[in-house]
C-alpha cells in the first residue's frame, strides 16, 4: 500500500487528477510518483510537494490522509485498484472511473463519480450536489458501477443516469433521478422536489413518502417488487451496506413516468 | 497616455487603403491619431529600420463574449486544462483552448496584430453580459452586432404591415442594446424550431406568415435608411449541409442590390445532396458573388483541431449534435433568438472535414482579399490564433499542396483548390486582415496609416515567409500607446473601446402597442430593457442618421 498525507491545508484548489491507482503504477516509484505533475491554483507542481509519500504501489491500493477538501479530481479515470481516502474530499471525485474501488471516509463535494462507467464507490458520509450527474451538455450520466452513499446527497442526484446502481441511506435533494435513462436508485431517507422527473426508464426506490409526485407520473397500483429483496440482498452480500428492515417483503406504491418522456421509469415508494 | 506623440521611423510601409505598398516612411503619432508630421524632440522614436509596418488588423466575426461563449467555457473544463496561461509580466493568467477567458483572448490578439474585433452575435437581451465581458478583454476595440432575424415583436409589426414600426423597432433595438450592426441567423428558422417545426427558406412563409426575405428587406432598409456604416451581417439558412451553395446563390440572388455582408461564406458553399456525395461548389458561389461588388464574405475557415462550435442556429447545432454526439447546449432567449453549442473536432481524415478546409481557401482565393475577409468563424472552424496556419495556405500554394496530400484521399476529386495556384502576397493579407474588413465594417478611422486615422499600427519582422512574418508582431502601437514591444505584451493596463452607433431612435418613437408586447411576454419590463450608459465607460459612437 502506498500512503500518501497531505503535509498541510491546501487553500487553492489542487488538481490532482494523478491520484489513481493507474497513474501511480505507471510512474512505479515513491520518487517518480512524487514527481507527477499537479496545478495547484494557476501555479504547476509537483505533487510531492504536497504530500508525504510512502509504501509501495504493487498491490494496487493508495491510502490518502487528511483534509482534502480542496483537492479535485482524484481516482481519474482510474480502472483498478483501492484508493481509500480518510477525511473530506473536493470536487470530481473518481470522475471517468473505470473500476476498482474508492472508499472514503468523510464527506465529498459536488461532481461525485461524474462519467463513471464502472467500479465501486463508497462513501461514509455526505455527498455534495450531481452526484453521478451527466456534465453539462453531456447526454448520459453515469453508464455502469456502484455507489453507495451512507449519508445525505444534495440536488441532481444521478442526472441522466444510462446504467448502475446508486444506493443513498439518507436524505436526497431536489430532482433527483431527474433525466435517468436507465439504472437503479435506492433512497432511503427523505427527498426533494421532482425525483425523476423526464425519466425514461429505470426505478427509484423510495423508503419515505415524498413530499409530492409531478403530475406528469401515473399511479399505477400497490404490488410486492420480488426483485427488490433479490437487488438488496444482493448489494448486501457484495458490497459494505446494510439496508432498512422495513424494505424487505415491503409492498410498494409504483408511479409511472415520466410520461413527458418515454413514460417507462417507475417510483416505488414503499409502504408501511 | 505615456506617451503622447511617437514617430516610427524607417519602417517598409503597407498601407492598402492609401495605395502604399513597401514604401520607406516614418508614421507620425500624436494623441492616439496619425499626423502628417511631428518634431522630434517631443517625441518617443522607435526605429524600425527594416520592418513592416501596417494597419492593425480588424477581426470582423469572432465570438469572443456574451451568453454563448460563457456556456461553451462551462461545458469544455478539459479544453481549459490543456491550455493554461500563467500570470507573467503583468499579465493575468487565464486558460482556453477554442473558448479562451476574456483576457487570454485578447493577449493572443494583440500578439497577432489586432487592435478591433467584432463579436456578430449577441441577442439584444443579453448583450449587458457581451458588454461586461468585452469590459475585461482589454486593449482591444469592440463591438458587437445585435440578432434580430427572429425577433418576434419584429415579425408581429411586419405582420401588422405597419413597416414603419418595424423599422423604428429595429433602429431603437440596434441603438438600447448598444450595437454596431445588425446580424441576422437563419432568418424564421431559429424560431420556427422552437415549435417544432424546421424551416429552411427565405421565400416561404414562417409561422408567423411572414416570409424570412420581407424581414430581412426591412433590416436593410434601416440600414441604408439610418446610413449604417457596417450592412446587415447576414447567416442565411441551411448552413453546413450537403447543397447549402443553393441557399448561398438565392440569398445572393435576393438581395443582390442591397449592400450586405455573407457570413463564415465556407459554410454555405457545398455541393451534393447527401454527405456520401458531399462536395465543394465554391466556384458557382464566387461566380454569382462576382457580380456584386456590393456583397462581402468572411471564411470561415476550418482548421483541423478540437473545437467549439456556437450559433444562434439551433436547427444546425441540433443537427450537428446527432451527428458528432457528445455534449449539446440548447437555450431559448425569450421572444430574440436561441442558441445552441456543441463541441467538435475538425479531422483530416474525415471527408467532409476535407472538402470543408478546402473550401474556405477556394473562396478567398477566388474573391481576393478585398472581398473575402480572414475569419474562422472563431471558434467555430477553429481558435482564432491558428490564424498564422491559415495565411501559410493562402500565401503559399506548395504548403497547400502539401496539405492536400493529407486530407483524406477522396477529398481530391470533390474540391477545386489543387488547381488554384493564386499566392497571395504581403500586400494582399495586410489588405485582407486590415484595410478591407476596416472598409467593410464602415470604420473611417481603422484599417489605414493616413493622417486622422487611430493609431492601431502593427509592426512586423520579416521572417522566411510571409506567414511567418504576420504570426507574431514585433510591436503593436494601439491608440498611439506601445502594447507589444520586441514581441512581448509590455502594457495591457487600458479597456479598449466599446464601438456601437446611435441610430437616434429613442423611446418616445415607439408605440404604446411595442411597450404593452415587451411587458406582456418579455421576463424584463421595457424601461429595464434598455442597456445603461454605465456600460459605455469608453466607447465610439458612430452617430448615424
Amino acid at each position: 500500500m502506498i500512503v500518501l498525507q497531505l503535509k498541510e491545508r491546501v487553500f487553492l484548489p489542487l488538481e490532482a487528477e494523478v491520484i489513481s491507482v493507474d497513474k501511480f503504477a505507471e510512474a512505479g516509484s515513491v520518487d517518480r510518483i512524487s514527481k507527477l505533475s499537479v496545478f495547484y491554483g494557476r501555479d504547476k507542481m509537483e505533487l510531492g510537494e504536497f504530500f508525504k509519500i510512502e509504501g509501495s504501489i504493487e498491490d494496487g491500493r493508495i491510502l490518502i490522509e487528511g483534509d482534502l477538501s480542496k483537492v479535485k479530481r482524484i481516482g481519474k479515470d482510474m480502472s483498478w485498484g483501492v484508493l481509500e481516502i480518510h477525511g473530506d474530499v473536493g470536487m470530481h471525485l473518481a470522475e471517468g472511473l473505470r473500476g476498482g474501488k474508492v472508499i472514503v471516509k468523510g464527506n465529498v463535494s459536488d461532481w461525485l463519480a461524474m462519467g463513471m462507467s464502472g467500479g465501486l464507490i463508497y462513501v461514509d458520509g455526505n455527498v455534495g450536489n450531481l452526484a453521478c450527474a451527466s456534465y453539462w451538455g453531456e447526454k448520459r450520466g453515469i453508464t455502469g458501477g456502484v455507489v453507495l452513499i451512507n449519508g445525505s446527497v444534495g440536488d441532481d442526484l444521478g442526472r441522466r443516469m444510462r446504467r448502475g446502481t446508486i444506493v443513498v441511506m439518507k436524505d436526497a435533494g431536489d430532482f433527483a433521478g431527474a433525466g435517468v435513462i436507465a439504472g437503479t436508485l435506492f433512497i432511503m431517507g427523505k427527498v426533494g422536489k421532482a425525483p425523476g422527473a423526464e425519466m425514461k426508464r429505470g426505478t427509484i426506490v423510495l423508503l419515505e413518502e415524498p413530499s409530492s409526485i409531478l403530475p406528469s407520473f401515473r399511479y399505477s397500483g400497490e404490488f410486492r417488487p420480488y426483485f427488490v429483496d433479490f437487488y438488496i440482498s444482493y448489494l448486501e452480500r457484495n458490497f459494505p451496506i446494510k439496508f432498512p428492515d422495513k424494505l424487505r417483503g415491503s409492498y410498494f406504491r409504483r408511479y409511472m413516468g415520466d410520461f413527458l418522456q418515454l413514460g417507462k421509469g417507475e417510483i416505488l415508494v414503499c409502504l408501511d | 497616455m505615456p506617451n503622447d506623440s511617437l514617430i516610427i521611423k524607417g519602417g517598409i510601409v503597407y498601407d492598402p487603403l492609401n495605395g502604399v505598398k513597401g514604401s520607406i516612411k516614418d508614421i507620425y503619432v500624436k494623441d492616439g491619431k496619425i499626423v502628417e508630421d511631428l518634431s522630434e524632440e517631443a517625441a518617443e522614436v522607435i526605429d524600425v529600420t527594416g520592418m513592416i509596418v501596417a494597419p492593425a488588423n480588424v477581426d470582423i466575426h469572432s465570438h469572443i463574449a456574451g451568453p454563448k461563449v460563457n456556456s461553451a467555457r462551462l461545458m469544455r473544463p478539459e479544453d481549459h486544462l490543456r491550455d493554461p496561461l500563467r500570470r507573467k509580466n503583468g499579465l493575468r493568467s487565464g486558460c482556453g483552448f477554442s473558448v479562451p477567458t476574456t483576457f487570454v483572448t485578447a493577449y493572443r490578439y494583440l500578439l497577432l496584430g489586432y487592435g478591433t474585433v467584432m463579436d456578430p452575435a449577441v441577442p439584444p437581451l443579453k448583450a449587458r453580459h457581451a458588454l461586461e465581458e468585452l469590459e475585461d478583454t482589454p486593449v482591444l476595440d469592440k463591438g458587437i452586432y445585435i440578432l434580430m432575424g427572429n425577433n418576434n415583436i419584429l415579425y408581429y409589426l411586419l405582420k401588422k404591415g405597419d413597416k414603419k414600426s418595424a423599422k423604428l423597432f429595429a433602429a431603437w433595438l440596434l441603438k438600447s442594446a448598444g450595437g454596431y450592426a445588425i446580424k441576422v441567423v437563419n432568418p424564421g428558422g431559429t424560431e420556427s424550431f422552437k415549435w417544432g417545426k424546421i424551416f429552411n427558406s427565405l421565400s416561404d412563409d414562417t409561422i408567423w406568415g411572414i416570409k424570412p426575405k420581407v424581414v430581412v428587406d426591412i433590416l436593410n432598409e434601416v440600414a441604408c435608411e439610418f446610413k449604417l456604416p457596417h450592412p446587415v451581417h447576414l447567416h442565411t439558412y441551411n448552413i453546413g449541409i450537403p447543397g447549402s451553395y443553393k441557399a448561398a446563390l438565392d440569398t445572393i440572388n435576393a438581395f443582390k442590390d442591397n449592400r450586405l455582408h455573407l457570413a463564415h461564406l465556407q459554410y454555405f458553399c457545398y455541393g451534393g445532396d447527401s454527405w456520401a456525395t458531399f462536395r465543394s461548389e465554391s466556384v458557382k458561389v464566387v461566380e454569382a458573388l462576382s457580380n456584386y461588388e456590393n456583397i462581402t464574405a468572411d471564411m470561415g475557415q476550418v482548421i483541423f483541431v478540437d473545437t467549439t462550435t456556437m450559433t444562434a442556429d439551433t436547427p444546425w447545432e441540433f443537427t450537428l449534435h446527432k451527428l458528432a454526439g457528445g455534449r449539446w447546449s440548447n437555450s431559448d432567449v425569450e421572444l430574440e433568438t436561441g442558441s445552441g453549442i456543441v463541441p467538435y473536432r475538425y479531422r483530416m481524415d474525415n471527408l467532409v472535414n476535407s472538402v470543408q478546409w478546402a473550401v474556405g481557401l477556394e473562396i478567398a482565393l477566388l474573391l481576393g482579399p478585398w472581398r473575402v475577409f480572414l475569419t474562422t468563424d472563431h471558434p467555430n472552424g477553429g481558435p482564432f490564433y491558428f490564424y498564422p496556419e491559415v495565411i501559410k495556405w493562402l500565401t503559399s500554394a506548395d504548403a497547400r499542396k502539401e496539405m492536400i496530400e493529407k486530407i483524406h484521399p477522396k477529398a481530391k476529386k470533390r474540391i477545386y483548390l489543387h488547381n488554384i495556384d493564386r499566392e497571395f502576397s504581403l500586400y494582399e493579407m495586410i489588405t485582407m486582415l486590415s484595410a478591407a474588413p476596416a472598409k467593410a465594417l464602415g470604420l473611417k478611422e481603422k484599417g489605414h496609416l493616413g493622417a486622422g486615422a487611430d493609431a492601431d499600427i502593427a509592426i512586423y519582422k520579416p521572417k522566411g515567409s510571409v506567414a511567418e512574418t504576420l504570426s507574431r508582431v514585433e510591436y503593436l502601437i494601439k491608440d498611439g500607446r506601445v502594447v507589444v514591444r520586441h514581441g512581448e505584451i509590455v502594457d495591457a493596463s487600458y479597456i479598449g473601446r466599446i464601438i456601437r452607433v446611435d441610430t437616434g431612435v429613442d423611446d418616445s418613437a415607439l408605440s404604446n402597442e411595442v411597450r404593452e408586447l415587451f411587458d406582456k411576454f418579455y421576463s424584463v419590463t421595457f424601461s429595464n430593457y434598455k442597456v445603461e450608459d454605465v456600460y459605455f465607460k469608453r466607447e465610439v459612437v458612430k452617430r448615424v442618421v
